[in-house]
């Protein structure tokens, strides 16, 4: 019996235990992993992971998913570099980013709620759809933002950036109505209906957030790099989805949350990936390493429930 | 699926279609990608250097995908244009499309990236990616001996499945080992994917392991600005003769690259010729219509580009030359 | 994908009493919807013929066909797996793995059918893994789909350390050449994935599993043994794309196919292959998979730029979904 607890207590945090054996394993290979600069690093590398991961956590409890995230911010940041190249100011163009995530989220809103359209198949829509339309935004051409985008992207601004975006979310989803609704629906929406829920407007209310935090996450990023790249975003919706699970959030609704949830999933990927670089690995061995933790965070989230339904 | 659903489509695909029909002969200019302002350079260049061999430019971009750069040489073939530029993904994918080209007889000229042997027959213009990328080493490393210190160096690698990339990092690994010993010491391998968010952030690690690299390379000079970023937010930028410069080298020589190179950030950087590479590859298509053989094999020497030639090479560099 | 174990919160579909078998609604529907697809893409091509230069050529038609029939196979592999209330997102690493193993054992062998016989095997194998995550560790599809895909990729572009595999066998290079052959394939495969869904036993359970796992559960079928099966023939048919692809490239490409993943899925989602599991059928994913590639090379010839190409997908698919869905909640 004591031992089940112990195991049930370390099993329900597979993501921090992982972070902390990655910690000690990096650390004991390359001591300067754990020096405070590197943690500060971490925190601002990831930070643009972290709110992509917000935003994802919220459509996953759903039982929704949203593929376009990674467009989305290519979107976005496509404005923005057009914008920021004509003279705009900063703070002109982070609006207009931010007014573009919305609207793109409230696009996939609009096919899932009113169109009854499967989330999966209308963020795969919308993926080619961002995705082509920025492109041809862009020419295909690589833009180099002025100077002042560098100034976001300082750990100070960064980090607190992603940890108010995280603590509204937090609080969003624990202490309010709207919150718990949202978990209701996720978990059972026919029962949530029946019980006199406005799930179709919850629903909708999730692609709105995740197109925010594509847009809030493709500025961060932006601060880092300076630049937009027809590469831009790619991928980083499997990257927030992968991030979201191995916080323990479910994909088919109803369990999981940003805090420590999709926050140390996030932080774990990129722990991982600094601590490869910081030991010089071989880089080939990357992705194989990257895919066999997810694998084992969501093996082990699996046998944890193992007793309940599947 | 409903048929009359595509009925109401059609107006607007249709409108959204453009039909060339110009009259003028084309040259249909198949790129793999046009990811990087090196491309979209080349790119340009080569519709110019159409329009003024009196061709229309007809364009297929491949997005970095083999198989559908065959299908588009096919719809090329389709189209009868009078002959094709192609810029191959690799050595090995591109022989059936040279193969199918030869076989309807439309003459074909490669761009930046030679085939494989075989009996295809094609002219390749291309940059040696393992020499130019040695020379700008050397020179690096030339520049890391006036300074009499040891350097920890970075090298910033492309996407391992791009034979490009793996011709730069051959280069570079060969000229470490030929000139660098006791003077250079590579102490990480920064694998980008080519990708910028990669690459900014593999250098800040990097540089968090060893905080006194001195040394970067980067396979390719759109990379510089996550460099930049990184190096920036690391207290590590600093001119040429400054105290705490990194000496850092590139490949391809894009404008970021000139700009820093002018303002002295950079060393060295190794340039393609653009202008050269498409003038051949049109006028070998000329040629080849003609009736004539040009060689199948033409080597663009380029040539390394760095603070002490800089001025008479700026006009030969396409980076100094395009519109910002 | 979102709950394939969860058949009663399902919002589409009509009245459940009425659905209790897949055999049963299908059967109300066949002849009209299994030839909606097909039907659509004449529509397309006729219009597109009519306005494009040289769109109706046989040279032409051979490159629609060059395209469609791979992107035909992986769909249907694809469908095999939706069926069951999965997903396959791996399907492109399987490729990439499958084509550089034959290249490897062509060169070694000199022999075509080891080739093949090793390449089709790497393809099951994957599947087999797969498989055995999602039935027995009751893993979700999508997660393990999308390590496998990270894992081996990345072990594709390892194993042969960036490099691409010449000296393939001159056998085998003619079925790249010849678009009989891979034809002859698609056509093989298209049979034979119908009588299996349609007439065998394995297809029957299959489409029960995928229509209510539960249900499928309680009546004694074998759930897990079903779902593996579903998973292995993705791969097979994954590793059989491999092979008209390496053929036609001459060469083993640890990069094989990369970015063809969302054109898969997408040709069988515009089929009408639910992703709720529990339906599907070949023709329609024959019919996708042809809309999409009629599609893209009548864009392709009127020199629209590929990401013009990208947003016109997007929104046909979009469109096609949204009508379903229509249709379904007026029905």
């Amino acid at each position: 019996m004591e031992e089940q607890n112990v195991m049930k207590r370390v099993f329900d945090h597979a993501s921090l235990l992982l972070l902390l054996t990655a910690a000690i394993v990096f650390g004991i290979m390359e001591p300067r992993f754990l020096a405070w600069s590197n943690l500060t690093n971490i925190l601002t590398q990831s930070s643009s992971s972290i709110v992509a991961a917000t935003g994802m956590t919220f459509v996953l409890l759903t039982a929704g998913v949203d593929l376009s995230l990674g467009a989305m911010m290519f979107l976005c940041a496509a404005a923005a570099g057009k914008m920021a190249l004509a003279g705009q100011p900063l703070p002109a163009c982070a609006a207009a980013m931010l007014g573009c995530g919305i609207l793109c989220g409230a696009v996939n809103a609009t096919a899932v709620v009113w169109l009854r359209v499967l989330p999966f198949i209308v963020t795969l829509a919308t993926l080619y759809l961002g995705r082509g339309l920025a492109l041809t935004i862009t020419e295909t051409r690589a833009m180099n933002l002025p100077e002042a985008w560098l100034g976001l992207g300082r750990p100070s601004i960064a980090i607190s950036i992603s940890a108010a975006v995280v603590t509204v979310a937090e609080i969003t989803l624990r202490y309010t109505v709207y919150g718990r609704h949202l978990y209701a629906v996720g978990a059972a929406r026919r029962i949530a209906e029946y019980a006199g829920l406005p799930s179709r407007r919850l629903v909708f209310s999730v692609y709105v957030v995740s197109g925010a935090c594509a847009a809030i996450a493709a500025l961060l990023t932006l601060g880092q790099l300076g630049a937009v790249s027809p590469k831009f975003g790619e991928n980083r919706e499997f990257t927030a989805i992968a991030a979201a699970v191995l916080g323990g959030t479910s994909l088919f609704g109803g369990r999981g949350g940003v805090f420590p949830g999709a926050v140390f999933g996030a932080l774990l990927m990129q722990s991982i990936e600094t601590g490869l670089v910081m030991v010089n690995a071989d880089p080939y061995l990357y992705p194989m390493i990257m895919a066999s933790v997810i694998f084992a965070v969501v093996l082990l989230d699996a046998r944890r429930r193992k007793p309940g339904r599947a | 699926m409903k048929p009359f659903l595509f009925c109401l489509l059609f107006p607007f695909l249709l409108t959204a279609c453009k039909d060339s029909g110009s009259g003028k002969p084309k040259i249909g200019v198949a790129f793999e990608t046009l990811q990087t302002e090196f491309w979209v350079a080349g790119f340009d260049a080569i519709k110019k250097e159409c329009a003024a061999a009196g061709y229309e430019a007809v364009e297929s971009v491949a997005d970095g995908d083999a198989n559908r750069q065959l299908e588009q040489v096919q719809n090329l073939i389709t189209r009868k244009v009078d002959g094709i530029i192609l810029v191959p993904k690799d050595a090995q994918t591109c022989l059936p499309m040279i193969k199918a080209a030869n076989d309807a007889g439309i003459p074909i000229s490669l761009f930046n990236r030679p085939a494989a042997q075989s009996e295809a027959k094609s002219v390749a213009v291309v940059a040696d990616n393992f020499s130019l990328t040695k020379e700008t080493v050397l020179y690096m490393i030339g520049e890391a001996k006036k300074t009499g210190q040891k350097h920890k160096a970075m090298v910033i690698m492309g996407d391992l499945g791009d034979m490009n990339a793996i011709g730069r990092r051959d280069g570079f690994e060969a000229a470490v080992k030929e000139a660098g010993a006791g003077v250079v010491e590579v102490v990480s391998r920064v694998p980008s994917e080519w990708n910028q968010e990669k690459a900014q952030a593999g250098v800040t690690n990097a540089l968090q392991a060893n905080a006194d690299i001195s040394f970067i390379f980067t396979s390719s000079d759109f990379l510089l600005p996550s460099i930049v970023s990184a190096l920036k937010a690391a207290g590590k930028y600093h001119k040429a003769g400054e105290p705490g410069h990194v000496i850092l080298g590139g490949f391809d020589g894009d404008a970021t690259a000139w700009s820093m190179l002018k303002d002295g950030y950079l060393d060295a950087t190794g340039v393609q010729d653009v202008y050269f590479e498409a003038k051949q590859c049109v006028q070998a298509i000329v040629d080849l219509k003609a009736g004539k053989t040009p060689p199948a094999l033409i080597i663009d020497a380029g040539f390394v580009i760095h603070r002490g030639n800089m001025n008479d090479k700026s006009a030969q560099m396409w980076g100094a030359n395009i519109r910002k | 994908m979102t709950s394939p174990h969860r058949c009663g919160v399902r919002t589409s579909g009509s009245d459940p009493v009425s659905e209790s078998t897949a055999a049963i609604s299908l059967k109300r529907f066949r002849v009209p919807e299994n030839l909606r697809g097909l039907a659509a893409c004449a529509v397309l091509f006729a219009i597109m013929a009519a306005t494009t230069e040289g769109m109706a050529s046989v040279e032409n038609l051979r490159s629609i066909g060059t395209a469609a029939i791979p992107l035909f196979l992986l769909a249907l592999g694809q469908m095999a797996v939706i069926i069951s209330g999965g997903i396959d997102l791996s399907v492109t690493a399987t490729m990439a793995l499958s084509s550089i193993t034959g290249a490897v054992v062509m060169r070694e062998t000199g022999s075509t059918a080891a080739g093949v016989t090793a390449m089709l095997t790497v393809g099951a194998a994957i599947g087999l893994i797969n498989g055995a995550a999602v039935a027995w560790l009751r893993l979700p599809p999508f997660m393990v789909t999308l390590t496998t895909q990270m894992f081996l990729s990345g072990l594709a572009v390892w194993a042969v350390q960036s490099k691409n595999i010449g000296g393939i066998s001159p056998g085998f290079v003619r079925i790249g050449k010849e678009v009989g052959i891979a034809a002859g394939i698609a056509v093989v495969c298209g049979l034979l994935g119908h009588v299996l869904l349609r007439k065998s036993v394995w297809g029957r359970q299959l489409f029960a599993t995928g229509f209510n796992a539960e249900a499928a559960r309680f009546s004694g079928l074998p759930v897990p043994w079903v779902r593996v099966r579903s998973y292995i023939a993705g791969g097979l048919l994954a590793a059989a794309a491999a092979v008209i692809l390496t053929a036609r490239l001459e060469t083993g490409s640890p990069v094989l196919g990369q970015r063809m993943l969302l054109d898969v899925i997408g040709a069988a989602v515009l089929g009408g292959v639910s992703l709720h599991g529990g339906r599907g059928h070949v023709l329609w994913v024959l019919g996708g998979a042809l809309f999409f590639s009629v599609l893209d090379n009548a864009l392709n010839l009127r020199g629209l730029s590929h990401f013009k190409i990208m947003m016109a997908k997007g929104g046909v698919l979009l469109a096609a979904a949204a009508l379903d869905a229509w249709r379904s909640k007026t029905s």
